[in-house]
């Protein structure tokens, strides 16, 4: 491990992620110099600039930073519960489960006029729920099979029921109108898209809610190293922290998912980035891990901008790009470590 | 009467089905190294699962330093009783002194929390198992015998007063074994820790227990002071092979012969 200190890297991380999300805010299609971004977050600036940033800008960066953030945690979290370092809520069916579940609801509740029959706040719930569905089956899948403890073993369920997920979300969006299409295709790839500050705001409350559960239990998380035995001979309840564990994950994935969309392999990445440049078991991984996912999310979703200009790519497409190859290196290197 | 360490009554536990322990009673008492012998699959490993919480009997009722089992809460008994399962597992990557302080875990509360007392608890585990100098290495680059000895060491820094430990002799040379065995010696005489192990040699239960368990499917065929146990002719009835104890001039246990093809 490299030699500075831990609250440093941690500090290093944070200064990363505020520089980032500065440069962030005053990239776009009407650019804005560092200094009259700067003017503007402290209120300085002059009031065209201070619309840009504060509406049109900022609350798409937050909520880049703060989806990535709950990813991120999920990852992690999963890891820990499965004790495998490839388990990540893209692998394992969560993302995509998240995505049927607002797609579903996007085709249930919208009446002939494609106006929503119900309210709109309603589609974190659904997330949740269909996250929910997609986790449990690759629980109760991996429970009743004699060899479904192997970390391999979860994996392949995760990633059939992801692709089961997947055709859905599709099947749907065919089967569905054309506008309803339009709106379900940034949940298939992902998209921070148009934000505004109320959806800041709850996943803000979520995520708020998530670390005052992991700064009270958080020490239960490290326990989770260990095999479920020995775990509990330390003295943790091994089936009750493995459950609340996993449900925070599949909820912060929900969360995640509900306002930016799919975005995939984040869950993945930035806890192994953390594992690289922190160390999974020095104090504050877990807050590594989520400043490494926003910074992600947020590179991914200002990149996703900024590319091809005016064309907006989907940023769960260049979290894949990086994803994918890294989910495939950590399974050969799996392979060569239990073969 | 003295408290004892743990008390079965009527203690039947089944796996997938299978018994692997009928109506066993049992008393032990505190302050001693028990050993629990007998063939493969005759219930001694269960019994100390069933002992430690860690599996639950379908019937019977067992009880640990005078309370029933269901009265402690999980941290309670970890701080009371330590135990080190036949095969634990851990990520290779993970240093010997990262894998001692989860040992701590039902001394800590909150986030991070480690104490002056965790980290005494820590060094002096590390110490007397003899694994300070290899602190910062990551298991999975230990030899087996200083594998197990880091295990032990995560069980001793638990601070509780009585340790089971599941066959901790497994997969060690003999040196490596002695070893281990002196330690717990050791920490039974100079700490006053009560330890229960599973024991698979019975030379070894000869030269450490106090008191020996012979298990028998699922049965207990002798209880109480090693050599009052450890018979020729039980051992003989129990494993099923002929056996002979011979006096060693110079050792003060008998030594174990056992004779094939009795």
């Amino acid at each position: 491990m490299s030699p500075i200190a831990a609250p440093l890297r941690l500090a290093g991380l944070a200064a990363c992620l505020a520089v980032l999300t500065v440069v962030a805010t005053g990239l776009g299609s009407s650019a804005l110099p560092l200094d009259r971004v700067t003017a503007a977050l402290i209120g300085r600036g002059e009031t065209m600039d201070a619309v840009i940033v504060w509406t049109l800008r900022l609350p798409r960066v937050v909520l880049a930073v703060l989806a990535g953030m709950a990813l991120a945690l999920a990852g992690a979290l999963l890891q820990r519960v499965t004790r495998n370092p490839v388990a990540a809520p893209s692998i394992l069916g969560i993302t995509d489960g998240a995505a049927v579940g607002v797609v579903a609801f996007l085709w249930i509740f919208s009446d002939d006029a494609n106006a929503l029959t119900v309210s709109i706040h309603w589609q974190p719930l659904a997330a949740a729920l269909g996250a929910l569905v997609f986790a449990a089956l690759v629980a109760v899948l991996a429970l009743f099979d004699p060899q479904g403890r192997s970390p391999l073993r979860i994996i392949l369920y995760g990633i059939s029921l992801a692709a089961l997920a997947k055709a859905a979300v599709t099947l749907m969006m065919i089967l569905g109108p054309v506008y309803r299409a339009g709106q379900a295709l940034t949940w298939l790839t992902g998209s921070v898209g148009a934000a505004h500050w109320q959806d800041v705001g709850t996943v803000a409350a979520g995520l708020i809610a998530a670390t005052l559960i992991l700064v009270m239990v958080g020490c239960h998380v490290r326990q989770l190293v260990l095999d479920p035995e020995t775990a509990q001979a330390t003295g943790v309840s091994v089936g009750r922290a493995q459950l609340l564990f996993l449900v925070l994950a599949v909820a912060l994935t929900a969360l995640a998912v509900s306002q930016v969309g799919a975005v995939g392999f984040v869950g993945l990445i930035a806890p192994h980035i953390a594992r690289l440049i922190h160390g999974q078991f020095t104090g504050g991984y877990l807050a590594a891990t989520a400043m490494i996912g926003g910074v992600l999310v947020l590179g991914a979703d200002t990149l996703a901008r900024t590319l091809a200009p005016p064309v907006e790519l989907p940023a769960g497409a260049l979290t894949a790009l990086v994803g994918a190859p890294l989910f495939l290196w950590l399974l050969l290197k799996e392979r060569r470590t239990h073969g | 009467m003295a408290e004892a360490l743990a008390r079965l009554r009527n203690v039947t536990a089944r796996y997938d089905g299978v018994t692997a322990l009928h109506t066993v009673g049992l008393d032990l008492p505190e302050g001693l190294v028990t050993a629990f012998c007998g063939p493969n699959g005759s219930g001694k490993s269960t019994a100390l699962r069933v002992m430690r919480g860690l599996h639950v009997p379908s019937m019977g009722d067992v009880e640990v330093a005078g309370r029933p089992l269901g009265d402690w809460s999980p941290r309670e008994l970890a701080k009371s009783v330590a135990m080190l399962s036949q095969s634990p597992d851990a990520p290779p990557e993970l240093t010997v002194q990262d894998l001692v302080r989860l040992g701590r875990f039902a001394h800590q509360r909150g986030f991070r929390g480690q104490r002056a007392e965790d980290r005494i608890a820590c060094d002096r585990a590390l110490d007397a198992t003899e694994m300070t100098h290899l602190a910062e290495r990551p298991i999975g680059r230990l030899s087996g015998g200083q594998l197990q000895r880091a295990w032990i060491a995560m069980t001793i820094a638990q601070d509780a007063p009585h340790i089971f430990l599941d066959e901790p002799t497994n997969h060690l040379d003999v040196s490596h074994a002695f070893e281990v065995l002196e330690l717990v010696k050791r920490l039974n005489r100079s700490e006053g820790r009560s330890i229960v192990l599973v024991l698979h040699d019975l030379n070894m239960a000869m030269r450490y227990a106090d008191r020996v368990v012979l298990f028998d499917k699922g049965h207990i065929a002798a209880a109480g002071p090693t050599q009052d146990v450890l018979t020729e002719r039980r051992i003989a009835e129990v494993f099923g092979i002929g056996c002979r104890l011979i006096e060693i001039e110079g050792q003060n246990v008998p030594t174990v012969v056992p004779l094939p093809g009795n």
